[in-house]
């Protein structure tokens, strides 16, 4: 038995505390993620707990503990950027297929090749982390568990509450805004020449 | 395949679950298409650069605030 299964408060406790050091950095970093405010962000992870200390017996069933916890950080990291009016829910949540806006993006000028030194370097990071910054939380969130942490697309789902093929739709999505807002980077330059728009 | 209905399977593609006989589709068709074929190989160096990002930490008076309020000491 384990992840606090008997219900019993003190298992409950030990299965959380456990969670805590294995499972703490990656619960941060989607909060983090999706908010881009780290007060937030810690909101959500201690709001998260709290709930978790206080659901006996929820966390029974197929869902890993650490799945389950993902979904409530999520959860309250969206509930947070509402209630602080940041988020509005958009139409992208429903759609299982790409738009035509996504069509356009796809259709930008290609990236100048980048040398791997420049790509994987410490600007394109920063460059990177600046471009997230234009997605929806549910992109970024997408993106935190899927290309940064490499999640099985079903288990991304599970802890968002999506059909695997909209995680993979959305994560498409969100990759064609991130290379259309990185293409200036690797230009070496930005706005001196059009440049696509990218809607949320 | 037209461009179009590559850049709708190239999702399913990526994530490995396109049926076999598309897949060959969308081969072909990036060989012979510049455009898609810099698309492609665009989203790839994407993925390299996400593989290098150093994931944000969780700050340790948060985590001791929770070890705290989890009854230990120490996380």
């Amino acid at each position: 038995m384990s992840e606090g299964e008997d219900g019993s408060e003190a298992a409950r406790r030990d299965a959380l505390s456990r969670a805590l050091v294995e499972e703490g950095d990656r619960l941060y970093a989607l909060a983090l993620r999706t908010t881009r405010d780290p007060d937030l962000a810690a909101d959500a992870v201690q709001e998260a707990f709290a709930s978790a200390l206080e659901k006996r017996g929820a966390f029974r069933g197929d869902s890993r503990l650490g799945t389950w916890l993902h979904r409530i950080v999520f959860n309250k990291s969206i509930d947070l950027l509402r209630r602080r009016r940041r988020y509005v829910a958009l139409p992208e949540q429903e759609p299982e297929v790409l738009t035509p806006e996504d069509v356009r993006l796809a259709h930008g000028a290609p990236w100048a090749r980048p040398p791997e030194e420049l790509l994987l370097g410490v600007e394109t990071r920063g460059a990177l982390e600046r471009a997230l910054d234009a997605l929806t939380p549910l992109q970024r969130a997408v993106f935190e568990l899927k290309e940064a942490e490499g999640r099985r697309t079903d288990e991304v789902g599970e802890i968002l509450g999506l059909s695997a093929g909209a995680v993979r739709v959305h994560l498409h999505r969100a990759r064609l805004r991130l290379r259309v807002l990185l293409a200036d980077h690797f230009r070496g330059r930005r706005g001196d020449g059009p440049a696509l728009e990218v809607q949320p | 395949m037209t461009c179009d209905e590559l850049l709708r399977q190239l999702c399913d593609y990526a994530d490995g679950v396109l049926p076999e006989s598309l897949c060959d589709e969308l081969q072909r068709h990036l060989a012979g298409c510049g455009p898609c074929q810099g698309l492609q190989d665009d989203l790839a160096a994407l993925a390299r650069l996400c593989r290098c990002v150093e994931p944000p930490r969780m700050p340790k008076d948060l985590r001791r605030r929770l070890a705290e309020r989890l009854g230990h000491t120490t996380a």
